[in-house]
């Protein structure tokens, strides 16, 4: 720049996602847990929960989890990536293709669409669960 | 005896009518701003009122209309916040002022630019001190964007400067001395780049980069409503979306896209209508002297064009357009004599071979005439080409006539003219569809418009890019032509090692070629999902499923111009192999016209995601209104905090943040006339604090010129409320008006505050204990066994306390839900089934212990123990968390009335 404003880059908005498994990422997304008592009808504490106040995670009606869509985050759930392995196949049209193999991981997408996820992905960064940007990304948001 | 029988019964009306077929996207990116919380996330694509495949509106400026925030850098400004009035009528413009140093006078941001993509940039602005507007991109680095400087004098109204390394810079009247002002630019990188604007104090000669003077450390101009998006062709109105932080991409109204380019379409297919005089005219022993006579609407901007000199042949100027094969066009002009007085229009092929003369020899006078005739096309574009037409071979260099407004369109007669500068103009008129809500999808294909691209794999055909113009209004669709009895195109992917349900979709047209083949296969052509399409006539000619592939159909949709979207849908074998292809099934030489390839995990196609270099994902879209919403203030200055804005009785007075009225007589008025922003039918609330209060009656009016539609009085201090129905939202004869009035007769002594109108949240008329809710809705697909179409919720129990039209899938049928306290009490329906991709009216009705549904106009069905749980918010979702399933589809219309309606309105409420 030949000015001398705050050329400070526009903030971070995606995330990429790397864990070991789909339970690792429903695990990741219920974000950071608390303890809170729990208390009967007359106020008296009875014990203690845990929750997980920042978690995208709900159920269906078969109690499978789901990532929900929220208005301050989405995560794209990808699940396994391919890579070409080096070796190159011909279909049979004739057309040479790469041989792909899944790399390692479980991965997902991650946009922040307001600062309500801030504790959400600093959750997901202090667990080693996001890694550096990939130049080109295999899949991206529309 | 009453005096009108006919109003013995009441008509019940709904308090809440979402009519998404006749919205508008509002600044919060949801339809008319009424739903206060439409999210995606995500671009996503839709068919605007022209026909057009487009991206949904969206705004990538953070912080749009808060100029003071650290987003924005500054130099030598300083920003007034929340100065003026802005165009919306809220108290959000902000004032930019110079500083008194010596330098360049700038604010900006960063964007991110991709190269080859179009991008427009615009902002609202409205003259303080200066008038003078610079618009730049790349200012220092120009790395990623062309280096363009524009400037706008938002006090005239005009472009000063159109920087030529910009695509266009265009300015529009808003009202009240507001301006829009757009840049559109062309990326020549990708990255990161500077973007924004600066203030010029007009001395000199006009600047041609960024301009440095000695400010006066006063002056200025007002700004709002910053707005950078990729798009392209614009939004039809490119509607302004508000953003703080983050980006906002706002919900789609869809529409049908047989439209384009049909012959009910409004259509100027000349990209320089009136600037012949511009290098896309070509011209051939003959010159133009642009803006040489006053044209028919009484401008400068008619056209002179002579013959440069003496020759055996006829001058003429020729130029290309896109074109609909096979349909008739009408070609028209205004002309007048100069020297010249005769004139002939030849249409050509592209190679130049002559096709037509839909005018010849046509006389001109002295006056300007509209001339017209038609042809049909034989080509997907053709050439115009215009002579001097009297027959005589010898011309002198200076005769000529005068020409203007050109045109050519589908259809055998001329519609209204409609000038063009760059790019052809496609009317609007789609039917519309409504609200298109859609689950999350991904379209795996890498490159989805570049058939030429690594990721995809031919053989025996040539691949010829941007041949011929798209769904999307530009020229970029694919020309495929066989060069063997073996024309494929193909594109691999590998899956899990499950039996997966996939969708393949691609946008064609025939050349000559009559039959393209999908399939979806195994990367073995044995085990595939395989259906074969007629593409001269849109048609499904075989379903297949080979080997061990079930489940295969096709589909095909019209969008326009001979284009069709053709589907194929299959379940896979447990192999992780996946592939998908295209092929021709006429062997030889044959063409046909490709774009827009999309493969998706799911049973049913959605809407088309552009891809370039990478699949990428379009989050679904979720539209919620309530528990409060709708509410867009309607007055300004209620805080009285300037003396602008009210017509102030001399009576009263705005003293101290108040409207005070002191000794006062009867009937002494302050009004202030709210214009252009209510809405017939709908219900809003006024409220306002009587701060202090001595003596007297306060009185408020609701007025509709001169009708009072509901007024309120008060003789104390407090809150003073009343709710009204908009009856005229322009009624004339002094409009729509709040009146704020002394009604005592004599010694009215109070002071006012805090004025308010707007529209009623939807659950401040909710009625807890009954009501009716209609929707009209087409549903395109559904992820599980029943998908909600419209749900009446409690926030944060969305799950249990519902009152829910869904779709089952197990029968095809409507139904109506409720549950209150996570127990399903209510579960009624026809028998009759409305199959994807119907359109269908719904309603359903409920009161404790009695619910009724009505369908189509059909007998109703009804049920005894229904249960109502309290709710405060409306769902539209394409979300899997809602109910455990996904809704993709249309809805035109929602509506909720406070009462049980009876049955008989029930059935007749979805008869129509």
């Amino acid at each position: 720049m030949t000015d001398d404003l705050d050329n400070t880059p526009p903030p971070q908005i995606d995330w990429y996602i790397k864990v070991a498994d789909r339970a690792a990422l429903i695990t990741a997304l219920k974000g950071p847990s608390e303890t809170r008592d729990t208390f009967d009808d007359d106020g008296n504490v009875t014990g203690s929960e845990t929750v997980h106040p920042h978690s995208i995670i709900s159920q269906d009606e078969d109690d499978n989890d789901v990532i929900r869509a929220t208005s301050w985050v989405r995560v794209d759930e990808i699940g396994s990536i391919y890579a070409p392995t080096g070796k190159t196949l011909t279909d049979d049209d004739g057309n040479s293709y790469p041989e792909m193999a899944a790399v390692a991981g479980y991965h997902a997408n991650l946009r922040k669409l307001s600062d309500k996820a801030d504790t959400l992905i600093q959750h997901l960064e202090d667990g080693g669960d996001t890694i550096t940007p990939p130049a080109t990304p295999a899949r991206g948001f529309a | 005896m009453l005096r009108n029988p006919g109003l013995r019964k009441s008509v019940e009306q709904p308090v809440l009518d979402l009519n998404f077929a006749a919205s508008q996207i509002g600044s919060n990116g949801a339809p008319d701003g009424r739903m206060n919380d439409f999210n995606r996330g995500s671009n996503a694509w839709f068919v605007d009122s022209d026909g057009l495949v487009k991206k949904s509106p969206h705004n990538l400026q953070v912080y749009s209309q808060d100029f003071d925030n650290a987003a924005w850098s500054k130099s030598r400004v300083t920003v007034s916040a929340n100065a003026i009035t802005a165009p919306d009528g809220t108290l959000t413009a902000d004032k930019i002022v110079e500083t008194a140093e010596s330098g360049a006078k700038y604010w900006r941001d960063f964007a991110s630019a991709v190269t080859g993509e179009r991008f427009f940039f615009s902002v609202f602005a409205k003259a303080a001190e200066r008038k003078y507007l610079q618009m730049w991109t790349a200012f220092g680095t120009g790395g990623n964007w062309p280096e363009v400087w524009n400037i706008f004098d938002v006090e005239a109204g005009t472009v000063i400067r159109s920087d030529s390394d910009g695509d266009s810079a265009t300015i529009e009247d808003v009202g009240n001395g507001w301006f829009r002002c757009t840049t559109s630019i062309t990326a020549d990188g990708t990255g990161l780049d500077d973007i924004g604007f600066g203030l010029w104090d007009g001395v000199g000669s006009i600047p041609t980069t960024s301009v440095s003077y000695t400010g006066d450390g006063s002056s200025g101009l007002f700004v709002w409503g910053a707005q950078f998006s990729q798009h392209t062709t614009l939004p039809v109105d490119n509607p302004y979306i508000k953003t703080e932080g983050s980006a906002v991409y706002a919900a789609r109204l869809d529409h049908d896209p047989a439209w384009f380019m049909s012959a009910a379409q409004e259509q100027n297919l000349f990209e320089y209508s009136e600037m012949l005089d511009d290098s896309a005219w070509t011209k051939t022993i003959l010159n133009v002297t642009a803006n040489a006579e006053t044209d028919p609407l009484g401008g400068t901007t008619a056209e002179y064009l002579y013959a440069s000199s003496p020759s055996g042949v006829y001058p003429f100027i020729q130029g290309s357009f896109d074109a609909k094969k096979g349909a008739v066009h009408t070609v028209s002009f205004y002309a007048k004599a100069g020297e010249i007085d005769v004139v002939t229009i030849n249409i050509r092929k592209p190679d130049g071979t002559y096709i037509a003369a839909p005018i010849e020899n046509q006389s001109l006078t002295s006056e300007w005439q509209r001339f017209s005739g038609t042809f049909t096309a034989n080509e997907d574009s053709h050439i115009i080409r215009l002579y001097f037409g009297s027959g005589a071979k010898t011309w002198t260099g200076d005769q000529g006539f005068y020409i203007w407004g050109t045109q050519i369109e589908v259809g055998s007669t001329a519609s209204t003219y409609h000038r063009t500068e760059g790019q052809p103009y496609y009317g609007e008129g789609a039917t519309p569809r409504g609200l298109l809500i859609e689950e999350a999808r991904t379209n795996l294909v890498d490159d989805s418009e570049d058939f030429s691209a690594a990721s995809w794999s031919g053989s025996g055909v040539t691949v010829t890019g941007n041949d011929v113009l798209a769904p999307d209004g530009t020229t970029t669709g694919t020309k495929l032509v066989a060069t063997s009895t073996n024309a494929i195109l193909s594109d691999s992917f590998t899956k899990a090692a499950s039996a997966k349900t996939y969708t393949a979709t691609l946008f064609a047209k025939t050349g000559d070629e009559q039959n393209i083949t999908l399939t979806i296969d195994d990367g073995n052509s044995t085990n595939r999902g395989r259906v074969v399409f007629d593409i001269t006539d849109g048609s499904v000619s075989s379903t297949n499923d080979d080997g061990d592939f079930t489940n295969t159909s096709g589909s095909v949709e019209d969008f326009g111009n001979g284009w069709y979207r053709l589907r194929v849908t299959t379940t896979t074998n447990t192999g992780t192999s996946l592939r998908h292809r295209f092929f021709f099934t006429d062997f030889g030489t044959d063409t046909c016209f490709v774009w827009g390839a999309q493969l998706e995990e799911g049973s049913f196609p959605t809407s088309y995601i552009q891809t370039t270099g990478s699949s990428a994902t379009r989050n679904a879209d979720v539209a919620t209104m309530g528990p409060t919403t709708g509410g867009t203030e309607l007055v300004t200055n209620g805080t009285f905090d300037t003396d602008s804005d009210w017509v102030v009785t001399a009576a009263a007075s705005i003293t101290g943040g108040e409207l005070v009225y002191s000794s006062a007589g009867q009937f002494k008025n302050t009004d202030q006339i709210i214009a252009g922003k209510f809405v017939a039918g709908r219900r809003y609330r006024f409220s306002c604090d009587v701060t202090s209060y001595t003596s007297g009656t306060f009185k408020v009016i609701y007025l509709e010129g001169s009708t009072n539609q509901g007024d309120v009085t008060s003789t104390s201090t407090g809150a003073v409320t009343f709710d009204f129905t908009c009856v005229d939202d322009n009624p004339g004869g002094g409009g729509n008006r709040i009146r704020l009035q002394s009604f005592a007769s004599s010694n009215n002594t109070f002071a006012i505050d805090n004025v308010s109108v707007r529209e009623l949240y939807p659950f401040e008329q909710y009625n807890p204990a009954e009501g009716t809710v209609l929707v009209e809705a087409t549903q395109t697909g559904e992820g599980s066994s029943f998908a909600s179409v419209a749900a009446i919720v409690q926030n944060g129990s969305h799950d249990n306390d519902l009152i829910n039209i869904y779709r089952s899938s197990s029968n095809d049928r409507i139904q109506l839900a409720i549950k209150s306290g996570g127990t399903l009490s209510a579960d009624i329906g026809l028998s009759n089934a409305r199959s994807l991709g119907t359109a269908y009216k719904f309603a359903g009705s409920y009161l404790e212990n009695s619910a009724s549904v009505s369908l189509d106009g059909l007998p109703r069905a009804d049920n005894t123990s229904a249960t109502i749980p309290a709710v405060d918010q409306i769902l539209f979702y394409g979300d899997v968390n809602f109910q455990g399933n996904e809704h993709s589809g249309y809805i035109k219309r929602f509506q909720y009335y406070k009462r049980k309606l009876d049955k008989v309105t029930l059935q007749s409420l979805t008869s129509d």
